[in-house]
C-alpha cells in the first residue's frame, strides 16, 4: 500500500509539474494594454535599482581593499627582509629611519653583525694560560672569519676561525697530520695548528711552548 | 552566464531584473489594474513590491529566458495582488478552494484505456490549477515549475514557510482525492 501511495504521489507531482506550463496563459495578455507609469513610480523604481548598484559597488570595494592592503603589507615585508639581509643597504636605510647623527650626517651608525659574530664566541678556548687575556677580536664579514688575539706581555696566541662548508680550502702543505683526542689536526714545526670542525676551519698560531699549545687547542670545542 | 566572480554574477542578475522591469513593468501594472485594483497607484505599489522581492530573493533570475522571467514575475505579482485583495475584502479562503475543487468540470470520459486515462488525469490537474485562487497557484507554480523550496517561496511571497507547505499539500490532497475518485490508481493494481 505504501509503495502504491508513493507511486501515486510521484505521478501526482509529475502531473502538477506538467500543468505549470499552461498555468499562466500569456497569449491572453496584450502588450497594447500597457499603461504609462506615473513619474513617482518610475523615479522610485530607478532609485531602487541605483541603490542596488551602489550596494554592489560598495561590496566590491570592501572585498578589494583588504586584498590591496595585504598585497602592500606583503610587499613591505619582502622589502624589509631584503633590506635586512643586504648589508650594503642596511646602514643608510637604518640611519635614515632611526638615528640621525649629531653633526647631521646620516651614515654614522655602525651595523655590527652581532648575530653572525656570536656564533664564533662558542669556540673560544676553555683553557687560557694564566696571565693571558683577550685583547682583540676582529671579524671579516667578507671572509666570514673571526680572529681572537690573546696576549700576555710578549707572549701571544691567535685563533682564527673561518666559516667554510668544505675543508678543501685548508692549505696543509708543510703540515703534519696527527690525530689527537679523536680529532684530526695538522701541525707544523712552529706548533701552529690547523683543523676542520663543524664547518669551520681553525688556525692556531702562537709563540708558546708546545704543551701549552696542545692544551689550548684541545680546549676548543 | 555564471562566472567565478560573485560580484559580476550579482551585477548581471540585477541588470537582468532591471531589463525585465523596463520590458514588463508597464504590462504588469496594467494586469493588476485589469484583474484586481483599478487604482494605478496601488497597482504600481504591487508591481514595485514584486520587483523588490525578486531583487532580494530571486538568485536564479539571471538564468531565466524572457518568457520564463515574465511568468515568474507574473506569478509573484498575482500572489501579491490577490493577498491585498483578500485582505481588503476579508475573503474566506478554504471554502473557496473546497468549492473550486468540488466543482471542477471534467470532460466526458470515454473508454478507459491507459493513454486516455493518463490524459484525463492531466486534464483534471490542469483544470484545477487554472481555477485555483492566485495565492495557491503561485505557491504551486514556484514549487513545481521553478523547484523552489517552501522557505524560499515564503520569502518570495511574504508568507511563512509553514503556510506555503500547508497550502501546497492541501491542494495535493484534494487533487489526489479527485483523481482516485476518477479511477486513478497504479497500473499493477488492475
Amino acid at each position: 500500500m505504501k509503495q502504491t501511495d508513493n507511486f501515486e504521489d510521484k505521478i501526482l507531482d509529475d502531473l502538477l509539474t506538467d500543468s505549470m506550463d499552461e498555468l499562466y496563459d500569456l497569449d491572453e495578455i496584450s502588450f497594447d494594454d500597457a499603461v504609462e507609469p506615473s513619474k513617482s513610480f518610475t523615479d522610485s523604481m530607478d532609485a531602487m535599482f541605483q541603490s542596488e548598484y551602489k550596494k554592489l559597488s560598495r561590496r566590491r570595494r570592501r572585498r578589494t581593499l583588504p586584498k590591496i592592503a595585504a598585497a602592500v603589507a606583503l610587499f613591505f615585508l619582502i622589502g624589509m627582509i631584503s633590506i635586512s639581509r643586504v648589508t650594503a643597504w642596511k646602514e643608510p636605510i637604518y640611519n635614515f629611519f632611526f638615528k640621525p647623527s649629531q653633526d647631521g650626517e646620516k651614515s654614522k651608525v655602525k651595523i655590527t653583525e652581532l648575530e653572525e659574530e656570536d656564533e664564533f664566541q662558542k669556540y673560544l678556548p676553555d683553557y687560557v694560560p694564566e696571565g693571558f687575556e683577550l685583547v682583540d677580536s676582529e671579524y671579516d664579514e667578507n671572509l666570514e672569519q673571526k680572529l681572537f688575539v690573546y696576549k700576555n706581555n710578549k707572549l701571544f696566541f691567535n685563533i682564527t676561525i673561518l666559516k667554510d662548508d668544505f675543508d678543501q680550502y685548508m692549505d696543509t702543505q708543510n703540515y703534519k697530520k696527527i690525530k689527537y683526542l679523536n680529532r684530526t689536526y695538522y701541525i707544523n714545526m712552529n706548533h701552529d695548528f690547523l683543523w676542520y670542525y663543524n664547518n669551520y676551519i681553525f688556525t692556531f698560531t702562537s709563540n708558546l711552548e708546545k704543551h701549552e699549545c696542545y692544551k689550548i687547542v684541545q680546549s676548543i670545542n | 552566464m555564471f562566472t567565478k566572480d560573485k560580484d559580476k554574477d550579482e551585477l548581471l542578475r540585477i541588470r537582468k531584473i532591471e531589463t525585465a522591469y523596463r520590458k514588463y513593468g508597464k504590462i504588469l501594472v496594467a494586469e493588476v489594474q485589469k484583474h484586481y485594483f483599478k487604482n494605478q497607484q496601488i497597482a504600481e505599489d504591487i508591481v514595485q513590491t514584486t520587483f523588490e522581492r525578486v531583487i532580494k530573493y530571486g538568485h536564479d533570475f539571471a538564468t531565466y529566458d524572457d518568457k520564463v522571467a515574465f511568468r515568474f514575475l507574473y506569478s509573484i505579482m498575482k500572489h501579491e495582488a490577490y493577498k491585498l485583495k483578500k485582505k481588503e475584502q476579508k475573503l474566506s479562503q478554504i471554502a473557496d478552494v473546497d468549492q473550486i475543487m468540488n466543482d471542477l468540470s471534467l470532460p466526458p470520459i470515454e473508454s478507459s484505456t491507459n493513454p486516455e486515462f493518463l490524459y484525463l488525469e492531466r486534464t483534471i490537474v490542469r483544470e484545477a490549477m487554472k481555477q485555483l485562487p492566485d495565492d495557491y497557484a503561485s505557491i504551486l507554480y514556484l514549487h513545481y515549475y521553478h523547484g523552489y523550496k517552501f522557505r524560499e517561496i515564503g520569502d518570495f511571497l511574504g508568507i511563512s514557510e509553514n503556510t506555503a507547505i500547508q497550502k501546497c499539500y492541501y491542494i495535493r490532497k484534494k487533487l489526489k482525492q479527485i483523481l482516485i475518485k476518477e479511477g486513478f490508481h497504479d497500473e499493477a493494481d488492475r
